[in-house]
């Protein structure tokens, strides 16, 4: 038989566990880093040297630019390769990078690039225009590489029938010398010059490639960049030091950058306060730990706020009765309380109540007919759709899975009953979630987002509203608006040569996408930076948020004192 | 004992089997793996090609049996995600996984045998009592608290930890591991004591152990060679299970602390739908869990002989 201790015993034991565990709780209750722990050595002036020491909480994919599209892969790559042109840090205007200089031809059509003289790969391959052109189709080979980026190219002169495998090469790229590039496009596109920023277009050297074949280079990557691969241990940490053979000798600043690999948001922010990390952004903190964080007054000045450019909304399917007429879709809009929900989020995004968010071009913060809260005209809106009593039945909102979209998915459920929409909220895995609503007729109602692939209207705009981007499958105007005025507009806007001119089309776009509401506009995300107090970053790209060309370290490091603020 | 093996290991195939073909059926219900691969933004040109790259344009049927005909070639296929074989994916975050497990194993052995040898030593005292209830307590506490809570309590605000990773050096990577080998093993700590505590109280009161305390023989070692020995018997089918579960990682626990092992990788293929990498690392833990069992069937028919000719 056998025998158990006696139950006042048990009752002892339990007694005394738990009075331990509220001892360590009690322990616990004492922030150990109410302020940074070390601060720089005082320097004003940039210097030379040291290691930055960020993390994510993904892992990471590839190396190889031709693919690499998802925040991380782009932030690392970004460091291993340079492009023709970058954004300038401070204006957000092109600005040549590897080109010495660009021009746009007399047709509008025509890009001549010259590259800088005695460029060279990290492992002291040269790179010169041909170099350049093998890469360049390379990514825009379909059987070398799955690129998820062609589609920013097609209007090269024979990129298609060369992506079809009709044309040895792309008639529409000729390199009359070592150094110079000639890109003919189909039709005018002011956009083009956007595209050769992006990683994709960036040079890789393709005999290295051959030899090592697709899936080593994704690991084992030779740029042209300021940094170059030091080691990557999968699944854990990618290390990368100074590339001592860069265009630019005065950048980068830093020796090495080390980015730990899957490291969950709360681990982020305990390492960062620990002063094991040297850089945390707003993906890296909880509501609980931005709280913390904005409450302890050392830490404040080290917190620093910008817009995002991005907006978030709720995509409505033309398409769909009831959201079909377009007094329902507006009454949808005004029904939500963009205040409360920004508040909802501590402020870390803003009411947006256009298609632009701020730092875009084109940005008209007075956009006639801008969606704000109104929920007595939201029920007017429904009453001239013949819903006085709101609409019948319960809608499908599709979300993505993650406690930010549930938040949101519940606000909306209580702003929007109040006016009489009743919805459901229904979550699906990200991929469950693309294929359902860039479906046709599938979806009519998503809670969704664009954020910018580079600084241009035509990039929310046309790819959310055109109507050639509304197709049977995968669509990318997801709430399938179609609108002949429109697509007129936006396709002489796309080949506007004036800037002005340009941008006031946009605008005026805008202000037909705002007036028939295929979307609900809701806000703008702020993206908020925590740097150590050693940390200075300088300026960095408006559009790949995590460049550290420009980031230096003021070394030797002391313990911080409150004086050390900036 | 040859057929006896043979058996088992044809049962063991057997459920493999059933375990891929059943996981493959279910990822075919998850989504469009071309998403997971291109990402939203890509155009329909794109989309085919890499339809026809991975051979996603084919039948089910045909994809079906094309992935079985490499995996009995050993072949787990290719990642969508990091366009590697799942293989190698795998192969390189096995030994951190391992790691992990033979250190968390070993606490838990050595810690739960240890504590239930003493409360059954020390039957009916203060000592009994509090081994039992700090075990019923740990039982009931999951792993994504008190990973927590050690997260919070040992590294962050004492210090004495790093705050999750995997760490350089070797050395560093077994300090990196002790808290979430802790955090895993404490449930099972918990389970071994209670389990060596019962069988020993149970066989502490056998004759034959009354005959060695009527030889005079030392507690002590009536307890560790006569009584232990014999309470093993149970423990090293548990061990056997516990081993085939860790095969895959902690999930959970991997999670918690950054632990870039099998675990870790199986939990961000399923949110990507990688579908090569989920299969590969459901059929490889299925193939651990398999061999836990077998071994510790064969342990314990080494151990009692009537399992053998039964």
């Amino acid at each position: 038989m056998r025998s158990t201790p006696r139950p006042e015993r048990a009752l002892e034991g339990i007694a005394l566990a738990a009075l331990a565990a509220l001892a360590s709780l009690v322990a616990a209750c004492r922030d150990p880093y109410p302020t940074p722990r070390f601060s720089g050595a005082g320097s004003t002036a940039e210097r030379r040297g040291g290691v930055l020491r960020v993390a994510f909480d993904t892992d990471l994919r590839t190396l190889d630019p031709a693919q690499a599209y998802d925040e991380l892969s782009t932030a690392i790559v970004r460091h291993l390769n340079d492009t023709l042109l970058d954004y300038d840090p401070q204006t957000g205007e092109l600005v040549p990078m590897l080109a010495e200089r660009f021009e746009l031809g007399a047709d509008h059509k025509t890009y001549t690039f010259v590259l800088r003289p005695n460029l060279v790969f990290s492992d002291g391959t040269p790179l010169d225009s041909r170099a350049f052109v093998r890469s360049f189709e390379r990514m825009l080979d379909p059987q070398k590489v799955p690129c998820p980026g062609t589609s920013f190219y097609h209007l090269i002169e024979g990129a298609e029938a060369f992506g079809e495998h009709r044309a040895p090469h792309v008639t529409g790229i000729t390199t009359p010398d070592a150094r110079t590039i000639v890109f003919r496009l189909t039709q005018a596109d002011q956009t083009f010059l956007n595209a050769m920023a992006m990683p994709f277009s960036a040079p890789v050297p393709v005999d290295y490639v051959a030899r090592v074949g697709n899936d080593e280079f994704a690991r084992n990557p030779i740029g042209v960049g300021p940094f170059m691969l030091e080691r990557w241990e999968a699944g854990s940490r990618v290390v990368l030091r100074r590339n001592p053979r860069y265009w630019n000798s005065s950048r980068p600043l830093l020796d090495g950058v080390v980015y730990e690999l899957s490291l969950a948001r709360h681990l982020q922010f305990m390492r960062f306060q620990r002063a094991d990390l040297d850089h945390a952004n707003d993906y890296a903190l909880t509501t609980a730990d931005y709280l913390s964080l904005t409450s302890q007054p050392a830490w404040r000045p080290f917190i620093e706020r910008k817009p995002d450019i991005a907006m978030y909304g709720v995509a409505i399917n033309c398409e769909l009765p009831p959201f079909d007429n377009v007094h329902v879709r507006r009454a949808l809009s005004f029904a939500i309380d963009r205040d409360a929900i920004a508040r909802s989020r501590n402020y870390r995004i803003r009411p947006l109540g256009g298609l632009y968010p701020p730092g875009l071009p084109g940005y008209d913060p007075n956009v006639p007919g801008a969606h704000e809260y109104n929920p007595d005209r939201a029920r007017a809106e429904l009453r001239e759709a013949g819903y006085r009593d709101g609409l019948p039945g319960e809608h499908d909102l599709w979300l993505t899975e993650g406690p930010a979209a549930a938040v949101y998915g519940q606000l909306l459920q209580a702003d929007l009953s109040r006016v009489g929409i009743r919805i459901r909220l229904k979550f699906a895995s990200f991929p469950v979630f693309l294929e359902m609503t860039q479906r046709r007729r599938a979806v009519a109602l998503s809670y969704s987002g664009w954020n910018m692939d580079f600084p241009d209207p035509s990039n929310f705009i046309d790819t959310l509203f055109h109507s050639r981007n509304a197709t049977e499958e995968h669509a990318q105007n997801q709430s399938f608006y179609r609108n002949p005025t429109l697509d007129a507009l936006l396709d002489r806007a796309r080949i506007e040569p004036d800037r002005a001119r340009r941008i006031a089309m946009y605008q005026e776009a805008e202000r037909i996408v705002v007036r028939d509401a295929p979307w609900a506009f809701m806000f703008t995300p702020q993206r908020i930076e925590i740097e150590q107090p050693y940390v200075h970053r300088g300026a960095y790209s408006p559009v790949y948020v995590h460049d550290q060309r420009n980031t230096w370290l003021d070394l030797p490091l002391r313990p911080f004192v409150q004086e050390a603020r900036r | 004992m040859t057929s006896f093996i043979l058996r088992r290991v044809l049962a063991a195939l057997a459920i493999i089997w059933a375990v891929s073909t059943l996981t493959f059926v279910v990822t075919l219900k998850l989504g469009d793996p071309v998403a997971t691969i291109l990402g939203p933004r890509a155009n329909a040109r794109d989309r085919e090609n890499v339809r026809r790259y991975y051979g996603l344009d084919q039948p089910t049927y045909v994809q079906y049996a094309r992935y079985m005909g490499r995996l009995v070639k050993g072949d787990l296929g290719v990642s969508y995600r990091y366009r590697r074989p799942v293989s190698q994916l795998i192969g390189e975050r096995f030994p951190r996984t391992m790691l992990l497990a033979v250190m968390s194993i070993s606490f838990e052995v050595i810690v739960g045998v240890a504590l239930g040898a003493l409360a059954a030593a020390r039957k009916g005292t203060r000592t009994d009592s509090a081994i039992m209830a700090g075990a019923f307590v740990t039982m009931s506490l999951p792993t994504f608290i008190t990973g927590k809570v050690f997260l919070l309590v040992l590294a962050y605000y004492l210090g004495l930890f790093p705050i999750g990773g995997y760490g350089v050096t070797w050395l560093d990577h077994i300090y990196h591991a002790i808290l979430p080998a802790l955090a895993i093993s404490l449930l099972s700590t918990a389970a071994y004591a209670r389990l060596a505590r019962n069988e020993l109280v149970e066989i502490l009161q056998a004759e034959y152990i009354r005959t060695a305390r009527a030889k005079g023989l030392s507690e002590g070692v009536i307890v560790l060679k006569h009584a232990l020995r014999n309470a093993l018997l149970p423990i090293v089918t548990s061990l056997g299970l516990s081993f085939g579960a860790l095969f895959t990682g902690a999930i959970v626990t991997e999670s918690i602390f950054a632990w870039p092992g099998v675990g870790r990788l199986a939990f961000d293929s399923v949110s990507g739908l990688d579908v090569p990498v989920i299969v590969g690392c459901v059929i490889f833990g299925s193939f651990g869990i398999q061999l836990g069992n077998l071994l510790s069937d064969v342990a314990y028919a080494f151990l009692d002989p009537r399992i053998r000719h039964g």
